[in-house]
């Protein structure tokens, strides 16, 4: 029976490599997934991932289980970097924005990646409950969370109330919470 | 000042998006020092919301990682080798590092002409804004502990700054918001029968300060800050600003 995610970080707060590779094996597509998205740039993407995976291995115990599975850490540790990444990336490139972002890669690309399958039920999870959310919902919090825009920034861009755009998060994120529990 | 749940609840939701403006920011920071610890319902929501943002990262599709990437993570688990950043995630981590330690600390890296000191200055402050980080987020951790315990440091102003530490843990975070930039820096004190013992001074991360506390603070008597000009001062050199006894 294979190991827990809680089993391999025992093993690797004692430095144990081979269980270190065994979660990157586990997470990787899905960390490098969300970082180009993020990104859209494979190559910081790759750096961003290397980052968070780095981070596992030299403070392992930065994980708490009591506070949720290892992906959410994960993820949410690619997602906190790619987002400050992406921000520092706009504002180094304000003048010479380029008129034509590199393109992400196919969603083909995913035919080749075998999930675990309680990775890909909580995946098929996740889209099921952002479908359910409102389109204007939706939107708005794709902006925050994969553009990484600010309330002020979604609301200057869109030309939606700062109010609504407050509203929406709000909403967008109690429903998936509900739906996610 | 008193919170209310709904708008608590709606700054946590942005807070864990990362999508909050400054002044919603400010007021985040201040009710995670000041009323989420204590609150049961706001202290629940954040760690739904937190669940949440974390698996809205399965929502792209999954991409196969390329080799280049699988072999750089190889290296990091690798003893003999200090793992490296390279290329754009120095210049960029540099940047934030930079960005996050202007302020009390900050060095202007202008006055630096050697390169290679230069590198150096940056790699220090990255080092150290990642130590920050992670400090935030244990003592973020500590703050949802359900036996955590929290002392208050009454002191002048708006400003806000608790001893925060799960009994039984050797270790505690002393974290304040709202402080004025020090004239030299704001240092950390222990005290019990005469005896004095510092963790350091409290270091800057975005709109809070703290430091980590590596003892069992129920073993001291009281905590307290004072504000140093000279760095490495064995005792406090002037009376302090804020001050609270340790109960046990």
């Amino acid at each position: 029976m294979a190991e827990t995610d809680l089993e391999l970080l025992g093993r690797v707060a004692t430095r144990d490599a081979a269980a270190f590779e065994e979660l990157y094996r586990r997470y990787a597509a899905a960390a490098y997934g969300l970082a180009v998205r993020v990104l859209r740039q494979p190559a910081i993407a790759q750096e961003i991932v290397q980052e968070a995976f780095a981070t596992v291995w030299n403070a392992p115990e930065a994980f708490d289980p009591a506070r949720g599975p290892f992906r959410t850490f994960l993820l949410s540790l690619v997602h906190h970097r790619a987002v400050d990444a992406v921000r520092r990336e706009e504002r180094l490139r304000e003048r010479e924005r380029r008129a034509n972002p590199p393109p992400v890669p196919d969603e083909d690309v995913m035919d080749v990646v075998v999930e675990e399958v309680d990775l890909a039920d909580r995946r098929r999870q996740v889209r099921e409950a952002m479908h359910e959310l409102s389109p204007a919902q939706r939107e708005t919090l794709e902006l925050m969370y994969f553009r990484g825009w600010s309330h002020a920034r979604i609301a200057r861009e869109t030309g939606v109330p700062i109010g609504t755009v407050k509203s929406r998060i709000w909403a967008a994120m109690r429903r998936l919470r509900e739906a996610l529990a | 000042m008193s919170w209310d749940h709904e708008r608590v609840d709606e700054l946590l939701a942005g807070y864990v998006l990362g999508g909050l403006d400054e002044e919603d920011a400010a007021l985040a920071a201040r009710a995670l020092i000041e009323h989420v610890p204590e609150c049961d319902t706001c202290r629940r929501s954040l760690e739904a919301y937190r669940l949440v943002e974390g698996d809205l990262g399965l929502a792209p599709p999954v991409i196969a990682a390329p080799e280049t990437l699988d072999a750089a993570v190889r290296r990091v688990a690798r003893p003999a080798r200090r793992p490296t950043l390279r290329g754009w995630g120095v210049a960029a981590a540099a940047v934030a590092a930079i960005v996050a330690m202007t302020g009390w600390n900050a060095l202007l890296l202008d006055r630096v002409g050697d390169a290679e000191l230069r590198q150096e200055v940056l790699t220090d402050r990255l080092a150290t804004t990642e130590t920050l980080q992670r400090w935030l987020q244990d003592a973020m951790s500590s703050a949802t502990h359900p036996k955590r315990s929290v002392v208050p440091m009454t002191g002048p102003g708006k400003t806000r700054i608790v001893l925060l530490y799960v009994p039984g843990d050797d270790r505690g975070y002393v974290i304040g918001s709202d402080l004025p930039p020090p004239e030299g820096s704001y240092v950390v004190w222990f005290s019990r029968d005469g005896e004095t013992w510092t963790p350091g001074k409290l270091e800057r991360l975005g709109d809070v300060a703290l430091v980590r506390v590596e003892t069992d603070p129920e073993s001291w008597d009281q905590v307290m800050i004072t504000e140093e000009r000279a760095s490495d001062t064995p005792t406090p050199s002037s009376s302090p600003l804020v001050v609270a006894e340790i109960s046990r």
